[in-house]
């Protein structure tokens, strides 16, 4: 009698052990599904942080590569509002730039004809941009540039700010 | 009659085991299976199908162009497939007479629609296309291009591929 309730426990032990086991198994795999690279990068499971993102990019990066020789303070004025950190380094190197706007009757206007975010996370995403610029020199014809952009956007309380613009490369 | 308190113990201790292997059961399948990172997931896989769907469409060898071709149309699907194979001969010629050899790169890209149900989406991609013909020195040309993709029961296809406004250079 006494051997056999010893069997049973022996066994309800090993038994118990085994559950422990996988359910350990269980959890740690779990974890490791919440934590991997995919999960995460937020861009489109967060919609509506993707989209916030996307059309804050589109008006800035319009903002900021748009500028007439009539009122190059208002546009370097209105393109510091939206840059922080290092696009706004990046910004100031292009002010002799936008002095040869002045002397040469440049208009810079640019649309955003693609966005899309490549990663989001914390607040952070990258945007992919696709830029149509269209230059005139006073009241001549068009000339129309296509550019690929990188722009990476922080949202600063509920604010989004372009934080640097680079070349895919 | 007294109880034997190691049987007792073993159990207390496996009651508990089988609830703790069940919570974590649970914890593991919710995780594996929550509809975000079910989408996570399929927005990642279809991501990686347009980048090598792209890469192919992108990579011609005049010295081999039936291999390249053929990976065309296993990367496509619907109308876009069907457009590849009555343009075939046509491709294979030209690239024959101007003993081009063209490869890619992606540069970078991102998923800009999703549908998981509809099994459709789109990605939008920055190529740096290398084209190197015979009698002149190559040169890389950076290229937009936006892909649409469907679900098939092999995988993700390219089901059209457009060149948004032009290509930037």
């Amino acid at each position: 009698m006494s051997s056999r309730l010893g069997r049973g426990a022996v066994a309800a032990l090993a038994f118990s052990l085994v559950l422990i086991g996988v359910g350990a198994w269980l959890l740690v795999a779990a974890a490791g599904r919440g934590s991997s690279p995919a999960a995460t990068n937020t861009a489109l499971t967060d919609a509506s942080t993707t989209s916030s993102a996307i059309s804050a990019v589109r008006t800035d990066m319009a903002r900021v590569y748009s500028y007439s020789y009539t009122d190059i303070p208002a546009a370097e004025a209105s393109a510091r509002r939206v840059l922080t950190g290092q696009a706004l380094a990046q910004y100031a190197t292009l002010s002799p730039m936008l002095g040869d706007a002045v002397s040469q009757q440049l208009t810079v206007t640019s649309t955003v004809t693609q966005a899309g975010v490549i990663s989001q996370s914390g607040g952070v995403a990258h945007v992919l941009v696709f830029l149509n610029q269209s230059a005139v020199r006073g009241s001549g014809k068009p000339n129309v540039v296509k550019a690929q952009l990188v722009v990476t956007a922080a949202d600063n309380g509920g604010q989004w700010r372009i934080v640097s613009i680079e070349v895919p490369s | 009659m007294k109880r034997n308190p190691v049987v007792s113990a073993a159990a207390a201790l496996t009651i508990a085991a089988v609830v703790a292997a069940a919570w974590f059961g649970w914890s593991w399948y919710s995780a594996a299976h929550s509809s975000s990172l079910v989408y996570d997931r399929t927005r990642d896989t279809m991501l990686q199908a347009a980048d090598q769907a792209v890469i192919n469409f992108n990579t011609l060898d005049y010295k081999s162009p039936q291999t390249g071709l053929q990976l065309w149309l296993t990367s496509s699907t619907g109308s876009l497939r069907s457009q590849i194979s009555e343009e075939m001969s046509t491709e294979i010629k030209t690239i024959q007479q101007r003993k081009t050899i063209t490869t890619a790169r992606i540069l970078d890209a991102a998923v800009t629609q999703l549908d998981t149900d509809a099994g459709t989406g789109t990605v939008m991609l920055a190529v740096a296309v290398t084209v190197n013909e015979s009698g002149s020195s190559p040169f890389t040309r950076q290229e937009s291009e936006v892909g649409t993709l469907t679900d098939t029961s092999s995988g993700w296809k390219l089901s059209g591929l457009s060149y948004p406004s032009g290509s930037a250079s």
